[in-house]
């Protein structure tokens, strides 16, 4: 597994679905990737080295996928948290208008 | 005729307008999107002490003689931290519009079982398990800290993850 390649395509979905938020974002993402990387780098390191047997080894890949599965969480939320910031910033510009509209009145 | 029609429908339609427009103005909490839970501070605060005592956990048993790391010498330090993160999944649970960081929360939770259950199973922690578990429990406990940081995305754009 090309850890690189998998990284970058991870942080491109992530780009992809926070649009324009990407750059309030970008600093947690990476760091959150930088993680994966060096954990995947130690877990390696450690099942060469003899430190951990190859069932501890395997066991960690089990919690490797639980990982997985919190990272997309967390783009979910990071999704949903922009879509409602979205959402609301449409409602009170009409909000505004229709207030401005009655003042005229 | 035709004229009294379209004189009746042009007012149906200012009266639908004036009542969601009034309804807006009234109650303009109601005409507010939300696909998430609101940022919780305590939330984040809580999560940073529980990454500080795993930290010190592990810091601890590395510091520790193999022979002299039995589980038993920290088994209420195992509970504590159990307590805590079980904690911050209920407060997340009682929440609305939180799933995914009910489902980070338990992952963590989970994490730390495996983890418990390991050291008292085998009596005690090789170099190698202590530093790969921290750094699980380090990774997903960031996880949580950003999925909360995350939520101000929702409401202010200059606050967001800059901390």
């Amino acid at each position: 597994m090309e850890i690189n390649v998998v990284l970058a395509s991870m942080m491109q979905a992530i780009k992809n679905n926070v649009g324009e938020n990407w750059n309030t974002v970008k600093e947690k993402t990476n760091q959150m990737l930088e993680n994966k990387k060096e954990r995947l780098a130690l877990l390696a390191e450690l099942t060469i080295n003899k430190e951990l047997t190859f069932k501890q080894f395997q066991s960690k890949l089990e919690d490797e996928k639980q990982m997985i599965i919190a990272e997309l969480h967390v783009t979910a939320i990071l999704s949903k948290a922009t879509a409602q910031k979205a959402a609301n910033a449409a409602i009170d510009v009409l909000s505004t208008s229709v207030k401005t509209a009655i003042k005229i009145l | 005729m035709h004229t009294s029609i379209t004189t009746q429908r042009k007012n149906i339609q200012c009266l639908w307008l004036a009542f969601v427009v009034g309804f807006c103005l009234v109650m303009p909490t109601a005409c507010k999107v939300s696909l998430i839970t609101p940022y919780d501070h305590t939330l984040k605060l809580q999560i940073i002490d529980v990454q500080k005592r795993v930290d010190h956990l592990y810091f601890s048993l590395l510091d520790t003689k193999l022979a002299e790391r039995e589980y038993t010498n920290y088994a209420s330090t195992y509970t504590d931290i159990e307590v805590l993160l079980s904690s911050i999944l209920k407060q997340n649970q009682v929440k609305p519009l939180n799933e995914n960081a009910v489902a980070v929360s338990k992952i963590a939770l989970s994490f730390w079982r495996k983890y418990k259950a390991e050291h008292k199973a085998e009596g005690t922690l090789s170099n190698g398990l202590i530093k790969i578990n921290n750094k699980y429990m380090s990774d997903i406990l960031y996880a949580m800290q950003v999925s909360e940081e995350g939520k101000k995305i929702s409401v202010n754009n200059d606050a967001i993850l800059k901390e």
